[in-house]
């Protein structure tokens, strides 16, 4: 079920509410996390129901598991079975197709390849219950019922695309006799901050889905497109996966907010970011730590000497290029990036050992850190390697600039042509894409709502110098009203509501 | 917020009743399909639709249309009597296919669900777009004209705004979107043609199939394309069999001010069309 749909706002929401509330009444917070629990099955089999197979199989099996482990003390090899197996369910879904027609032409035909089903949200509880099994091992996490548990993994607001949540930020928060206690002030600011969200999604996101569809779907086929039509393309996809991602996280924060439970915090402003470190430090900020934390540092780190330290960082980022997607063009995302913070953390040390190297004025440096961004993008959302180099060609400019022949002016420049095919009607999306740019230079939900935000461990915003613009007040009720009112309309008005970027992942 | 959201569609639902419906060439077609006793007839798609000034006639055509179920459901409670179809090639398309598997009696709905426009698959996906022409432009306009018979023309004239290349670059494009599936006689583009036929042979309607003419660029790309010249032949082949009056307006003189664009005739165009279908075919 998605987030952005009437079933989803004006049925499962309040029917879950209610049953939430009315079980915690009649029997304590016990029987609401059951509620919870029940509701969050539900919502994930509305979208495939002999999937809640899958996903209570992962949930039992980890949860006994990690009983398994308590009793045996720091065993490694229940720890590698577990995790094994997690994997091995993960790669089963979203791998298998990828490396069977990757070795195929290798070993020669014969490999029996079918696309299979991906269950949503794998990624996530497949990584979080990961997460969890690690810390059991290493004896850090505390015993919890199987209800919490399987709350803790399938949670509805955050089960199917985040944020990542460890088990230490989630499980106290359900030991709390006050956690989910009924209070307006809960239901005022989850409901702004899940208004904001699914503005980003509806209003922004899906309408730049459109232009940044047709570029990538252009490139893909063959067709000719123009020097503009390609930035438009690619800067409409920039800020869709950021307004979709975001807007996600936000109505996910919201809703958990809503039932009185905070998630983390997971965008942070990233296109404000003035390097790629920095941009890490912002974007997906929940995959961030997961990698850091359960790849990057098992790897050695940075304790291993600089040239090992770079191998991790790449390594890294191509398997946090692959948990996006099975394919070639998300290993070369992840390798982009990982090839951009080796390059950003080798420039700090340049900058660190040579006195007359400049800083980068923070402008020149946000600019620089975008276009990188940009570029990368092209290669996640392209539909192969070969799309993604004519995309760059083309937007690089290296045959020439062919500017859309309905230009009201047209100056005779060097190098500069005038074409009469307008594929995407730039003249017509490049507003949009200016709008979206400027909203996402804007600081984002966790500094608009500052202190009242109820994300987890807000305290750490980039942005939190800059002032807290939204108030528990009526002006800002009557606001959030109207935006959210309009984005039904807009829903309302796409008769197929379109899916979540990140729900493929 | 519920309620701010059905003020937001009450308010909708009067700018499609205000601005949208009497420029909404559905709409009028509708009303046209629906209240027409006339027993004269114009079939087909938007090639067909610009045809206007046959008197006694109704323009039944409708851009992007097939006309099977059209033509049924306007002959089940009244005699047909002097029928003009459309035979061109392009009719045999792979998107004319789509259109024939939609079911075209949809179009003829009144555009309401519920007695309420803004529930009708027709406006519901366009209501921001009717939003943004409202705040943007402050106007609703239509560029083309509709006429007391039905027929829904445009005064431009194909070609100004582009160069040769241009032109041919259009006409290509749109030449092989409207490719003819092959074989045509054993498509359900060509299946459903001949039933709408036989139905009006059986019928007694005096039928007469007309091939809508084109520019020249359109016209020398198809030409030099096999399954155009199959249609075409198919065409001819039912005629002849059923003992149809077939009219081929390629052959007339249609200069290139008589074209709307690459495909329609304009306003002037449909008019001469007009009138030499009804000498031709009827006369």
């Amino acid at each position: 079920m998605l987030f952005n749909t009437f079933t989803f706002i004006f049925v499962f929401l309040p029917l879950t509410f209610a049953a939430f509330h009315l079980a915690r009444r009649l029997s304590g917070p016990s029987l609401g996390v059951t509620a919870l629990v029940g509701a969050s099955f539900v919502f994930y089999a509305i979208w495939n129901p002999p999937m809640v197979a899958l996903l209570g199989g992962s949930v039992g099996a980890n949860y006994l598991l990690s009983e398994l482990m308590r009793r045996r003390a720091r065993s490694k090899l229940l720890l590698g079975f577990g995790i094994a197996s997690n994997l091995a369910v993960l790669a089963n879904f979203k791998y298998a197709v990828f490396v069977l027609s990757t070795i195929e032409p290798l070993v020669g035909s014969g490999l029996n390849i079918s696309e299979r089903v991906l269950p949503i949200g794998i990624s996530f509880f497949t990584f979080q219950q990961i997460a969890y099994l690690v810390d059991v091992w290493r004896g850090i996490a505390p015993r919890v019922s199987f209800q919490k548990y399987a709350l803790f993994v399938s949670f509805f607001p955050q089960l199917i695309a985040g944020p990542i949540v460890y088990h230490r930020e989630i499980l106290p928060q359900y030991d709390n006799p006050q956690m989910g206690r009924f209070a307006w002030e809960n239901i005022a600011i989850g409901g702004s901050v899940f208004v904001f969200g699914l503005a980003q999604k509806v209003l922004l996101a899906d309408s730049l889905a459109v232009p940044a569809d047709k570029a990538f779907a252009a490139v893909s086929s063959g067709q000719q497109f123009l020097f503009l039509e390609a930035w438009a393309g690619a800067l409409a996809f920039t800020f869709q996966i950021y307004f979709d991602f975001a807007g996600y996280s936000n109505m996910a924060i919201g809703l958990a907010a809503m039932f009185g439970i905070r998630l983390p915090v997971n965008f942070d402003a990233p296109y404000r970011a003035s390097s790629m470190i920095d941009f890490w430090r912002r974007w997906h900020m929940t995959l961030s730590r997961f990698l850091r934390d359960f790849l990057y540092i098992p790897l050695g780190g940075n304790r291993k000497g600089i040239p090992r330290r770079y191998a991790n960082l790449l390594a890294t980022m191509v398997i946090g290029g692959l948990w996006h997607g099975a394919g070639w063009t998300f290993v070369a995302w992840g390798g982009l990036h990982g090839g951009y913070l080796i390059g950003n953390h080798g420039w700090r040390v340049l900058e660190a050992r040579i006195s007359w190297i400049p800083s980068l004025p923070r402008p020149v440096a946000m600019g620089v850190t975008f276009l990188l961004v940009v570029i990368a993008w092209v290669f996640f959302r392209a539909e192969s390697f070969a799309s993604a180099i004519t995309m760059l060609q083309v937007m690089s400019a290296v045959d020439g600039i062919t500017l859309p022949w309905g230009m009201p002016f047209k100056p005779e420049l060097p190098g500069v042509q005038y074409g009469v095919h307008t594929q995407l009607r730039v003249l017509d999306t490049f507003p949009l894409i200016l709008l979206a740019g400027i909203v996402a230079l804007l600081p984002g939900a966790n500094v608009v709502f500052g202190s009242w935000f109820p994300g987890l461990d807000n305290s750490t915003a980039k942005d939190s110098g800059q002032r807290q613009i939204w108030r528990p007040n009526l002006g800002w009720a009557v606001a959030a009203m109207l935006v959210g009112s309009i984005s039904l309309l807009f829903v309302f008005a796409r008769i197929t509501p379109v899916q979540f970027v990140y729900f493929e992942f | 917020m519920a309620v701010v959201f059905v003020l937001l569609l009450g308010a909708s639902e009067w700018l499609i009743r205000a601005k949208i419906v009497p420029l909404d060439t559905g709409t009028q077609h509708a009303r046209l399909f629906n209240e027409s006793q006339s027993p004269n007839a114009i079939f087909g798609d938007s090639h067909m639709l610009k045809i206007n000034g046959m008197e006694g006639f109704v323009n039944l055509a409708r851009g992007g249309a097939g006309v099977e179920s059209k033509v049924f459901a306007y002959y089940e409670n009244k005699d047909p009597g002097k029928v003009v179809l459309h035979a061109d090639a392009n009719q045999f398309a792979a998107l004319a296919g789509d259109a024939q598997e939609q079911d075209e009696n949809a179009g003829v709905g009144d555009g309401t669900r519920f007695g309420l426009h803004v529930l009708s698959d027709r406006f519901q996906g366009f209501i921001l777009a009717y939003w943004r022409r409202l705040l943007v432009d402050r106007e609703f306009s239509l560029d083309s004209k509709i006429h007391a018979d039905g027929a829904i023309t445009e005064s431009t004239v194909w070609g100004g705004a582009y160069s040769d290349s241009g032109r041919l670059r259009i006409a290509s494009s749109t030449v092989a979107l409207q490719r003819p599936v092959t074989p045509v006689a054993d498509s359900a583009q060509g299946a459903a043609f001949i039933r709408v036929v036989s139905y009006l042979r059986e019928r007694e309607a005096d039928l007469c199939l007309v091939v809508m003419p084109t520019p020249s660029e359109y016209h020398s790309l198809a030409e030099k394309i096999p399954a155009f010249q199959e249609a075409r032949s198919f065409v001819r082949d039912v005629a002849a069999s059923t003992g149809t009056t077939l009219v081929d307006l390629t052959e007339a003189e249609f200069g290139q001010d008589l074209f709307a664009d690459e495909d329609h005739l304009n306003e002037i165009g449909g008019r001469r069309a007009g009138d030499l279908i009804a000498v031709r075919c009827f006369g």
